[in-house]
């Protein structure tokens, strides 16, 4: 290949990884979502990067990804339901940093702000993470699996 | 030419038109309708770069990062006391995030089941155009700028082909700005602002006094010799760009070259959360809208040693950096080949390839790593004598920056962006 030719295909391979359109949604990005909060809101309201990483590690280490059904999307996003695959994410996204902090480490209350939540993760020992009392949040857990 | 023209203007209609029948089988392409998720890294990384890309593409930054250096530039080489300065700049970036979106377009028209839910590049552009001069020691200046975001149209080409549509239409934007346009749907937006104002050449520096499109006064000093400069805009005291301190030696000659080494504190600014907040709309009505939970949210710093030498044998370049904070690792590591007496000579071109090593940053929804990084620069220029009466410069740059650190220390979330920047700048 000559050195024009290598440089063309160079910039070729550049503008294909830039360039690239719109991409289906992998299974898991809504329970990735969820983590990916509790570590943005630990960071906004703790200033503490660090700290806000290792606890995405251990949401990555404690927890599974509930795969979803791509064909199933929602037709009203704007509503965000509580049934949504994204609501999980939304509803820690907007905890109050007083929220934060009173959940601290305690990754199972993270996830009992939303309903949704048991839709898209599981613990990976199986055990439940939902409050059957409506204690903490003040949701209660009817639609959990 | 005309009828082409126009058969080629009734094809695009037709095919766009087809897009919307209803139960026909289509493509990505016909995924037109979309709305960004709320609560997810790609929305709070989207709404963070259009803060960013619209502070950095100001009129008022534009003018004080661009336009007068330039004028103060052009006043060295100036024999008569009267001399102008015009400037365009035009900037894309290409993929600073991807957004999560779900289909809108009921019942679904002709989008591929897969792509209802799916990841949406988000692209940026701004353009600026810079008018400054002076007449002995007074002077004025015009900066107009228009910034605006808008998430990745179907597949790679059709995505291409819009791009290339916005930024060859930008110039007419850029002309309108004082229109003071400011529109924001989900991660799509527009803004545009002007500056203009007169300006005193004392002793010390020149003063820069004017008025801000929506913000009122504007104050601006600048030390033409030293390159110091504060400035505030006057109706709020504060400035909003997202500031750095870099300390050290950037420009030193050496036996090998010429040798820079300096640190570099820059702010990593967290991402808010977004919650729904009650709002009341312009004609008074109260409704609800997904708004940031801090209006100011925190900054960490994330600090590098840059050791750098230019000129090796006049031809090559050697780029690191170190950071040290929040983890140590080499930053960046790049190598370089330019045109000999680069950026001395008329005209010349640059080329860096290299790596840039990144932190985790899951509070962005992005992993740590290496990634290829390439920057290129071309540029040329005529010179004809000064900025006198009867003489000129003009000169052209542009660049493309792919994973550059410059991009990154904007855009911390971005990973693998593209960018392609513009500048035309004539002294007279």
């Amino acid at each position: 290949m000559s050195q024009a030719n290598r440089s063309r295909a160079t910039l070729g391979l550049l503008l294909l990884g830039a360039c690239s359109g719109i991409q289906p949604m992998p299974a898991d990005q809504p329970c990735r979502e969820a983590g990916y909060a509790s570590a943005a809101r630990t960071f906004a309201c703790t200033e503490d990067a660090e700290l806000s990483n290792a606890r995405y590690e251990r949401f990555e280490a404690e927890y599974v990804c509930v795969p979803i059904d791509l064909a199933e999307a929602p037709e009203n996003p704007a509503n965000f339901p509580e049934d949504d695959y994204f609501h999980c994410a939304y509803a820690i996204d907007g905890l109050s940093c007083d929220e934060v902090l009173r959940r601290g480490d305690d990754l199972d209350a993270w996830l009992r702000a939303s309903n949704a939540c048991p839709y898209v993760v599981q613990r990976r020992d199986g055990a439940a993470y939902w409050a059957t009392d409506g204690s903490d949040t003040g949701q209660d857990t009817g639609g959990a699996p | 030419m005309t009828a082409a023209w126009l058969l080629l203007t009734g094809l695009a209609w037709a095919q766009n038109q087809g897009g919307f029948i209803y139960g026909t089988p289509g493509t990505r392409n016909d995924c037109e309708g979309n709305a960004p998720i709320a609560g997810t890294s790609g929305y709070r990384n989207a709404r963070a770069a259009i803060t960013t890309n619209s502070q950095v593409f100001s009129a008022a930054t534009f003018a004080e990062r661009e336009l007068f250096p330039l004028l103060s530039q052009a006043a060295q080489a100036d024999t008569d006391g009267r001399f102008a300065v015009t400037l365009y700049e035009q900037a894309a970036t290409f993929g600073v995030t991807d957004v999560p979106t779900v289909e809108t377009s009921y019942p679904f028209g002709s989008c591929p089941g897969e792509y209802r839910l799916a990841m949406r590049p988000l692209d940026l552009g701004a353009g600026a155009l810079g008018i400054a001069g002076r007449v002995g020691r007074f002077g004025y200046f015009y900066s107009a700028s228009v910034a605006f975001s808008a998430t990745g149209f179907g597949g790679p080409y059709t995505r291409a082909m819009m791009s290339a549509t916005y930024m060859v239409y930008l110039p007419a934007a850029v002309a309108v700005a004082p229109l003071n346009w400011d529109e924001d749907f989900g991660v799509s937006s527009i803004s545009s602002d002007f500056i203009a104002g007169a300006s005193y050449n004392g002793a010390l520096g020149s003063v820069y006094a004017g008025y801000v499109s929506g913000r009122g006064g504007y104050l601006h000093f600048g030390e033409d010799r030293l390159g110091g400069f504060a400035s505030a805009l006057a109706d709020r005291g504060l400035d909003e760009r997202p500031a750095y301190l870099s300390a050290g030696l950037k420009g030193v000659q050496t036996p090998v070259g010429r040798t820079a080494l300096y640190g570099r504190k820059l702010p990593i600014t967290a991402p808010p959360g977004y919650a729904e907040r009650p709002i009341i709309d312009e004609d008074g009505y109260e409704s609800t809208a997904v708004q940031p939970i801090e209006a100011e949210p925190p900054r960490v710093p994330f600090r590098t040693v840059h050791v750098q030498q230019h000129d090796l044998f006049g031809r090559l370049d050697v780029v690191t950096a170190i950071s040290w904070s929040p983890e140590p690792i080499v930053h960046e590591a790049m190598l370089g080949l330019h045109s000999a007496g680069f950026g001395e000579a008329a005209a010349g071109w640059s080329l860096r390839a290299g790596t840039v090593a990144l932190p985790d940053m899951y509070y962005f929804g992005v992993e740590g790593g290496n990634y290829a990084s390439v920057r290129a620069e071309f540029y040329g220029s005529i010179d004809d004598g000064g900025s006198g009466v009867g003489g000129g410069t003009s000169r052209f740059e542009a660049s493309i920056l792919y994973n550059d650190a410059e991009q990154l220390s904007l855009y911390p979330y971005a990973r693998g962006a593209l960018s392609a920047n513009l500048r035309i700048a004539g002294s007279y």
